[in-house]
């Protein structure tokens, strides 16, 4: 799940924040990650002569981020088991027979409660 | 000093250490918020002035009543002062008159007894009808003559008339007889009135302060010098008597003698008697006022029924807020004064005044039984209110102490015994799955473990199959943070999963979950939940 949520992550990072999107892919939401500042912003704008050292701490730090965000996610996206789209929890309903998103269980004509309402 | 705060610290300290009864604790909360109630009810109603209520409502009754006593007693001597004043006009005129007829002065009356008739008998009618009008016992005039001259005593001896009501009472004052107390005894003869037991033939001028002065005067009108005089004792009678002293002008100025009226100290008690009232019984005072001191003895006192006044005393005057205080050196009285000028050249030092006076002690049995009232409805709602706080912390403590000795009897919760309080309820629950589990865990299986696990099987119809799914990846021996890698589905779905399997399978937690499905596999019905 990790996995298929980091493939999803799209990168919305600035030189100073690492910060991470999913959208949903039935109502077309966007989800942000927490913002995680980069440590040497400072010294990565003063110290220009010293760049490629500061590019690897910050791609260095931007994947710890880009993990962070894949766990932060996990707790709010599901893969509906139909359609195989990704879908945030206002749109992912808790049915009897199997858990779907909103749009294929109406198509199914399955009634279910969405899991945040 | 400091050691003693150390040692008060410690000592709290000490108190705070030690396990107190929540039932004392809550009483003490209850108890506490009474008494800060109470003391700001009795702040804000000392505040509304509820506690001076009584001075005030003494203060506006007595002004009340000094208004009304001051309208009365003024309009009663402005009656007599004129009554007076044109009895003095027609005195003058008689007396001229007889005084031209004979062709003499006032001075040639001296030693002559048939001239001194004479002008008494044009006298007499005149005092007579003031007498009978005025709203007074006595009324007199003075000629400045005397019968004999040779006398020692001639020179304050004057020859005059005074008539007066003899028996004066409270039940029949308007009923009097009129008795003749100075004056040539002839008339009284020809009038057929009786003399008064202490009769003289003559007014001893000694006896009135300022007749004298008076009588000596040149004056144009009698309106010009007038007075009251003090009270004087009456000479040889035990009665005491304030005279209305106006002089009798002639139409050269010259004082033919004084005439006017009198009340008696007697009298003045009939027309004014005492006034009862919530605060005690109202005296009414006619005095002169020297040096912030009332002078009793030389003005009159009305009817002092229900006081210790004797009408002799001199009282010391102690200004207040709402009241003045009168104190006797043995007795002490409350009251209020204004001054009222009864003669027309008062000195500044003197002052009369009309007073309103009540016993100190009257006021103090009718405050303090209000202040009684006030301390018993204070105590009274006081012990309501602790009796309250009593009874509802005893209310609200009794379900959780029965629930606390129902634990020690191990008599749990779960047997269909409820508190009534959901928070003791949830703690007993949770003290009995807990109880249970470490029984459990301890390897100790319930009595009824067939019955349990025959319950729990069957409630596994109630779950949906996507509930099912998730207990599989339990039963697989999965952790709850695995599920949505193998799930495919968020943290929060298998939460809210988590949450209805637990509800239908009437376990309290996981542990319990496993527990149950661990002892179902030891018991080789595992197979039974699929």
């Amino acid at each position: 799940m990790i996995n298929l949520l980091s493939s999803y992550l799209e990168d919305c990072s600035t030189p100073q924040y690492f910060c991470f999107a999913i959208r949903c892919e039935v109502c077309g939401e966007f989800w942000y990650s927490s913002s995680v500042p980069f440590s040497k912003a400072a010294q990565a704008a003063d110290y220009s002569d010293k760049k490629e050292l500061y590019d690897a701490i910050y791609q260095r730090e931007k994947e710890r981020a880009k993990l962070a965000a894949g766990k932060e996610a996990r707790e709010r996206f599901s893969q509906c088991p139909i359609c195989r789209r990704l879908v945030c929890d206002s749109c992912f309903l808790i049915c009897d027979e199997m858990d779907l998103c909103k749009e294929c269980a109406d198509r199914l004509k399955e009634y279910g409660e969405p899991v945040v309402p | 000093m400091l050691n003693k705060l150390r040692e008060f610290r410690a000592l709290n300290a000490f108190v705070k250490k030690q396990s107190v009864g929540m039932q004392r604790k809550l009483m003490f909360y209850w108890v506490s918020m009474i008494l800060v109630v109470f003391m700001a009810v009795i702040l804000l109603l000392s505040i509304a002035g509820a506690f001076s209520w009584d001075d005030e409502q003494l203060h506006e009754v007595m002004e009340l009543q000094l208004k009304n006593t001051q309208d009365n007693l003024e309009s009663h001597l402005d009656h007599l002062t004129a009554q007076s004043l044109n009895l003095s006009k027609e005195l003058s005129r008689e007396i001229e008159g007889v005084l031209v007829k004979e062709g003499i002065s006032m001075q040639e009356v001296n030693d002559d007894p048939k001239r001194l008739l004479k002008l008494q008998e044009v006298m007499y009618p005149l005092i007579n009808a003031t007498l009978q009008t005025a709203n007074c016992n006595g009324a007199y005039a003075i000629l400045d003559a005397t019968t004999n001259t040779g006398l020692e005593i001639a020179d304050h001896s004057r020859s005059g008339i005074h008539l007066r009501y003899s028996n004066l009472s409270a039940s029949s004052p308007v009923t009097p007889t009129v008795v003749y107390f100075r004056g040539i005894p002839d008339i009284a003869w020809q009038k057929d009135l009786e003399l008064h037991n202490r009769w003289n033939l003559e007014f001893d001028t000694d006896q009135i302060p300022g007749c004298r002065e008076l009588m000596n005067a040149t004056l144009s009108r009698p309106a010009e010098r007038y007075f009251w005089s003090h009270r004087i004792d009456l000479k040889d009678t035990w009665e005491s008597t304030m005279l209305l002293c106006v002089p009798i002008v002639g139409g050269n100025g010259t004082v033919y003698g004084v005439c006017g009226v009198e009340i008696s100290a007697l009298y003045f008690q009939f027309s004014y008697p005492t006034v009862e009232g919530q605060f005690g019984s109202a005296v009414t005072v006619l005095a002169p006022i020297q040096d912030n001191r009332l002078r009793l003895a030389d003005g009159l006192v009305g009817s002092a029924k229900g006081t210790y006044l004797s009408g002799k005393e001199t009282l010391t005057i102690h200004r207040g807020r709402y009241y003045n205080e009168y104190d006797t050196g043995t007795e002490r009285y409350i009251g209020l004064h204004q001054a009222m000028p009864i003669s027309n050249n008062e000195t500044e030092d003197t002052v009369w005044a009309v007073v309103v006076l009540i016993h100190q002690d009257s006021y103090d049995a009718y405050t303090a039984g209000i202040q009684k009232t006030w301390i018993v409805a204070a105590m009274g709602l006081l012990l309501i209110l602790l009796a309250l706080s009593f009874f509802l912390s005893q209310r609200f403590v009794r379900p959780i102490t029965e629930s606390l000795k129902r634990f020690q009897q191990e008599e749990m919760l779960e047997q269909g015994i409820s508190s009534g309080i959901s928070e003791v309820d949830e703690l007993a629950g949770f003290l009995n799955a807990r109880a249970r589990n470490q029984r459990l865990e301890q390897g100790e299986l319930p009595p009824n473990i067939a019955e349990l696990f025959d319950q729990f099987i069957e409630r596994k119809g109630l779950l949906t199959e996507a509930e099912r799914n998730i207990l599989r990846y339990y039963i697989d021996g999965h952790e709850i943070a695995e599920i949505p890698e193998l799930a495919f589905i968020s943290m929060s779905t298998v939460r809210k999963h988590n949450r209805n399997i637990y509800e239908k399978l009437g376990v309290a937690s996981r542990d319990e979950l496993m527990l149950y499905i661990d002892l179902l596999r030891r018991c080789g019905r595992l197979e039974e939940l699929f």
